[in-house]
């Protein structure tokens, strides 16, 4: 079977991440020898993925008894409160003798006292077993028995001896190609016609979950006029509906580009002109600008740059 | 000499009141866990596990905030 076939097999519907894959693809063979398989951290930024290549990823973590894969458990990390209640809805319930691949999502939230617990419960060691104590119950973690995935967006606010536990797999941004291919297997009934995928995939920001979200648009633009094509035309009525500009900024991030358009501007002025908090600008919409180099920081303050100037030239001709 | 606003025990912190063991005893099972001062127990010759006033209070709003909080969500995948 070719490396591509395999991956196919191993991550179906899962599109580019071709790195991840390789490294998780690793992690099941040894699975599959082992019965074991590392902690894993997922990080990526918000809508890449994690959760959905996690899952992929746990499907083939299979059951050692039957031909099928281990229960799967999707745990809310903001959701637990204190150790008492993850011992009491969590281990007690669903780790006890029990066999399972646990997904803590959102693990940046977890409380101090539960990170504290997983250090013990997850501390490696060539038995492959832990033992951890607390009020009346003990709790025997068997690595061949449990396998533990997180997924968070902000791996720096985990704590540093809990991630030095885990093996991270860093998802990268998704290319044109990738976010135009996962629009297509979204929506396998409608076709695209001609080069329209290449002039819709630059407005979804790299981001998989809003190629997803555009996909249903679509789905519901085409079913209202009763049609299984979606051609360039479509897409001119549809970007001018849902209002999406060109590399999917949003109208504030253009109202702060032309206000740029008039010079240099302070931080402190820019946060007054938008109506915006400091903080909100610089995480909302400085990133994104800055990195589609729309916009640059000088001495002076937030300045447009050339493609920045030529964004604002060229949008008048988004809408025609 | 002008004293800290914050220094010192907070008020009604020193306060206690007198009940029977009788009427204690009405109100708690035989193997109620009770706290009383460490000095005391001292006294009677009496053993039990040390806690201060703080722990104590954490501990009880602990229990209360488990009570009160909502349970953890967990999506569970049996056959998939």
């Amino acid at each position: 079977m070719t490396t591509t076939t395999m991956m196919d097999k191993l991550f179906p519907a899962i599109i580019g991440q071709e790195a991840a894959k390789r490294k998780l693809k690793f992690y099941i063979e040894g699975f599959e020898a082992t019965s074991i398989c590392p902690h894993l951290m997922f990080v990526a930024p918000k809508g890449a993925g994690k959760t959905t290549l996690a899952k992929a990823f746990a499907r083939n973590l299979k059951d050692r008894h039957e031909d099928k894969p281990k229960r799967f458990l999707e745990i809310n990390c903001a959701t637990i409160k204190n150790l008492k209640q993850f011992m009491n809805e969590i281990v007690v319930t669903h780790m006890i003798d029990r066999d399972a691949t646990i997904l803590f999502d959102e693990a940046s939230e977890l409380p101090k006292s539960v990170t504290m617990a997983l250090l013990t419960i997850l501390n490696p060691n060539k038995d492959n077993m832990t033992t951890f104590s607390y009020e009346d119950y003990t709790f025997d973690c068997d690595f061949r028995r449990l396998s533990f995935l997180f997924a968070t967006t902000e791996s720096h606010q985990i704590f540093h001896a809990l991630l030095d536990r885990m093996d991270r797999v860093d998802l990268e941004e998704y290319s044109h190609d990738d976010l135009a291919k996962i629009m297509e297997v979204s929506v396998e009934k409608i076709k695209f016609k001609s080069d329209v995928l290449a002039q819709i995939a630059p407005t979804l920001r790299g981001n998989a979950r809003a190629a997803q979200k555009l996909s249903q648009k679509i789905d519901i633009f085409c079913g209202r006029k009763r049609s299984r094509e979606f051609g360039a035309d479509d897409w001119k009525k549809l970007k001018k509906t849902l209002d999406i500009l060109p590399l999917g900024l949003t109208r504030i991030e253009m109202s702060l580009l032309r206000y740029l358009s008039n010079g240099p501007r302070r931080l402190t002025n820019l946060s007054a002109k938008m109506g915006m908090t400091k903080a909100a600008l610089q995480r909302d919409m400085e990133m994104y600008l800055q990195k589609m180099e729309l916009i640059e920081i000088l001495p002076a303050g937030r300045a447009l740059t050339g493609i920045g100037q030529e964004y604002l030239k060229d949008f008048k001709k988004w809408f025609k | 000499m002008a004293t800290k606003g914050n220094a010192g025990r907070k008020k009604g912190s020193v306060s206690f009141t007198q009940v029977s063991l009788r009427a204690l005893n009405r109100s708690l099972k035989e193997d109620a866990v009770v706290t009383v001062s460490r000095k005391f127990a001292e006294v009677l010759n009496l053993t039990g596990n040390l806690c201060s006033h703080d722990e104590q209070l954490k501990s009880t709003e602990a229990e209360e905030l488990l009570e009160d909080s909502p349970p953890v969500e967990v999506k569970v995948n049996e056959n998939w």
